[in-house]
Order: structure tokens, then C-alpha cells, then sequence
């Protein structure tokens, strides 16, 4: 299971402040990805937060607290943009694969793995990054993108194995 | 278990690789292997996903939120759409006075019709323009999604220039009426907040005002779709009006 927040607090507040606390740079990093433009992937963690806010009393169990955002967010995506977004020109991932201090051979590294990721079929890609980003177990992934849990675990792998064939990770010694 | 099972298995969750694989690779550097590329590229993954951060505006806004709705007076739903079919009894009385009085040729049937959809619309939305004529709703959405949003109705804004001193507050493709594809902006005016609609459509041939006991408006028809302009009673659209019709392009 992924990690669980817990939410600190007696009050309805606390108990949302301490969920945008432990949770919004995730719920952002899975935006950021869905939405390929920073300034939509904001809007669309806003909408996802407001939402949790207005719904926060029906979350029961504070272990459930970040699927329960992951399943808010997807459903706030596909309401607000997905029938409608035109292509967009991918600005971030230049940025994503670009982030922090590195040689250039990393960087080069990161490019070729981000082209690889973007090349899997949504089908592939969805899957994974719930489970590297989220940390969910396929289990929570299943019931996230409402699947069953052999279909989600066929489709971790076949990403996988696309992957490593793309970034020749098979071909190549490992540290 | 043969490779295939095996690869299935490690590649689905490098990161809870069951005993009974580490067993099998123990004695086997061949399925080690397998596992170790696994890992590798697991790790590889794992760095380029956390190598965004969010910006901590961000944060401050998501805090903000509990605050903005508090603070938000939202009508019941049920009150809300019993406003709303009220109103659309006032849009049709106040349509059928206007043409009376002008002694022009009014709009069809099909039009008013269509102008009722778009006051029904405006109601919708009603919780998100309390809450930017309350001062609870401070985001601004950039050209770039404003464009991305504007393109669901087959317009765009060429300049940002207009909306500099008028920000947008909420950006949302929707559909006003099926099957017009609509791009839906609320702005914030020193007047208070204005709906700008654009329609991929003409389902408006010819200009007419709509309006109810809240709202005041104007359909346009311009040559690539209608643009709608539809602001709290009273609000004064006039200066508004040529900004936003100077300054929208048609793409299709």
C-alpha cells in the first residue's frame, strides 16, 4: 500500500491542512503529467483540493486519503478537459527532464527516459505512474482506475518491458 | 515458474519483489539479473518522477481554500434552479417587451430559446461568481491555458493585453448548449465579474440582449461563432463590449 498520510487534527481544517500538507507535491507531480502545462496542472490540483474540502467528511479512513485524491483528480480531468483538450505543446517536460543539478549524460539519460514514457500507450503509462508516483500497490491502482488487479499487474509490466526496450536497459550493464 | 511467469512478476512491482522470486534468483544470476535491470530502471524512474516540485504558491492557495468557502454565501441548489426557471419566465417577458417597444424583427423561437440556455448556464456557475465578487476567488489563469480553453470553441485571444486589468478568474471548456462546443471565461472587472462566451457555432444570427432579474447581456453574432457578454444587472457591458470583440481571433 502507498504511504499513508495521517491526518493530524480533531477539526475539519486541521485535518485539510494536514492533507495539503503531506500529499500536494504528489497530487502536483501526477497533475503535471496528466496535464503536460504547469499552469493547468495548478488549476487542476486547486479543483482537486476544493473538491476534497467540500467532500472531506466522507473520507473514513485517513489510509485511503491519497487514492481517494488520485481518484478526485482523474475524475476532475476528465470532466473539466480530457473530451476537450486540443494537443498541447509539451513546455514541461523539457523542465521535468531538465530539473535539479546534472552532468549532461544524466540529463541525455532522463531525456531518452521521459520520450520512452511519453511513447507508451495511455493504456501502459496511466498505470505506472500511479505506481511511481503514488506508491500505490496494483491493488489501489485497480481500484483507482477501476480494473482488475491481474489487468492493471499485465499492464505494469508489459510498460515496463516497453520501456526497457526503448531505453535499452536490457542491453546495457547494471551498476 | 518459467522466465516469462518470473519477468511478469518482477516487472509489475520491482519495488515488493515476493520471497519466492528472491529465492529463485538466489541461486539462479540469470533471474538475478532480470531483477537488478528491473531495479535499475525502477530507480531510474523513481528520480525523474520526483524531480518536479511544486511551487509553494501553490500550497499557499490549496490552504487557502476552507477560508474562501467559508466566507462564500452559496445558495441551496434547490434555490438556485428555482431562480433559475423564475428567471427564465422574466427572460421571455422582458425579450417579448424589447421587440414590442423596438418594432424590429426579433429573434426566432430557437434563438430565445437559446439565450434561456445560456442564462441556465450562468446559474451553474453561480458559486464561482460569488465568489470572485467576493474577493474569495484570486487565481489567474495565464494566456497559454486561456488559449488551451478558448480553443474547445474555435477562438483564441491574440493579445493578453485585454486581460491585464481585467484577470481571469475561471477558464472552462462546456458545452452552453449540445452541441456547441463553448469556452466559458469569467474575468474580473472593477464592475465586479463578466461572462465571456464563445459559442463554435452560430446558433444566433442576429444580435439581441438577454437578461433575467440577475443577469444582463448580449449575444453577438460574429462571423466565426456568437460571443456571449453577460454581466450581474448592473453592470455596465458597454466598455467592455469592443475590447473583447476587437481583440477574438476564429481559428476555424
Amino acid at each position: 500500500m502507498s504511504d499513508s498520510p495521517v491526518l493530524h487534527g480533531s477539526n475539519k481544517r486541521q485535518r485539510y491542512e494536514s492533507l495539503v500538507d503531506q500529499l500536494y507535491q504528489d497530487v502536483f507531480r501526477y497533475a503535471l503529467w496528466v496535464c503536460k502545462n504547469q499552469p493547468m496542472a495548478e488549476d487542476l490540483v486547486q479543483e482537486t483540493f476544493l473538491r476534497a474540502w467540500r467532500s472531506l467528511d466522507s473520507l473514513e479512513n485517513d489510509k485511503a486519503a491519497k487514492a481517494w485524491l488520485f481518484t478526485i483528480l482523474r475524475r476532475e480531468n476528465a470532466r473539466q478537459y480530457e473530451r476537450y483538450r486540443p494537443e498541447l505543446v509539451d513546455i514541461e517536460g523539457q523542465s521535468i527532464a531538465d530539473a535539479g543539478d546534472q552532468e549532461p549524460d544524466q540529463r541525455m539519460e532522463r531525456q531518452l527516459l521521459l520520450s520512452a514514457i511519453k511513447r507508451l500507450d495511455q493504456e501502459y503509462r496511466e498505470p505506472l505512474l500511479l505506481q511511481v508516483i503514488g506508491g500505490f500497490s496494483g491493488k489501489e491502482i485497480a481500484e483507482i482506475m477501476d480494473l482488475n488487479n491481474n489487468t492493471v499487474m499485465t499492464r505494469l509490466f508489459r510498460a515496463r518491458s516497453k520501456l526497457k526496450q526503448d531505453f535499452g536497459v536490457d542491453a546495457e550493464e547494471v551498476d | 515458474m518459467d522466465e516469462i511467469e518470473f519477468r511478469k512478476r518482477v516487472d509489475s512491482d520491482p519495488d515488493n519483489i515476493d520471497q519466492e522470486l528472491l529465492n529463485a534468483a538466489a541461486s539462479n544470476p540469470e533471474l538475478q539479473a532480470i531483477i537488478d535491470r528491473s531495479r535499475h530502471l525502477n530507480s531510474k524512474l523513481h528520480s525523474l518522477a520526483q524531480a518536479t516540485t511544486a511551487p509553494e504558491s501553490l500550497k499557499a492557495r490549496l490552504l487557502e481554500i476552507p477560508e474562501q468557502e467559508d466566507g462564500q454565501a452559496r445558495p441551496p441548489r434547490r434555490a438556485v434552479f428555482f431562480q433559475y426557471y423564475a428567471a427564465a419566465a422574466c427572460l421571455l417577458l422582458a425579450v417579448a417587451v424589447g421587440l414590442l417597444m423596438s418594432g424590429e424583427q426579433g429573434p426566432t423561437a430557437g434563438e430565445i430559446a437559446f439565450g434561456e440556455q445560456v442564462i441556465e448556464h450562468l446559474y451553474h456557475e453561480a458559486a464561482e461568481l460569488d465568489a470572485i465578487n467576493a474577493g474569495n476567488l484570486q487565481r489567474s489563469f495565464g494566456m497559454p491555458a486561456i488559449n488551451q480553453v478558448m480553443a474547445n470553441s474555435g477562438s483564441r485571444f491574440g493579445s493578453g493585453e485585454i486581460f491585464s486589468t481585467m484577470p481571469v478568474r475561471y477558464a472552462n471548456p462546456c458545452l452552453v448548449a449540445n452541441p456547441y462546443n463553448s469556452s466559458h471565461l469569467i474575468v474580473q472587472t472593477e464592475q465586479g465579474a463578466i461572462n465571456i462566451l464563445t459559442i463554435d457555432n452560430s446558433p444566433v444570427s442576429q444580435e439581441f440582449s438577454i437578461g433575467d432579474e440577475r443577469f444582463s447581456g448580449i449575444i453577438i453574432p460574429m462571423n466565426g461563432g456568437n460571443l456571449i457578454i453577460v454581466g450581474e444587472k448592473n453592470q455596465n457591458l458597454d466598455g467592455y463590449r469592443n475590447s473583447f470583440e476587437n481583440q477574438l481571433e476564429w481559428i476555424i
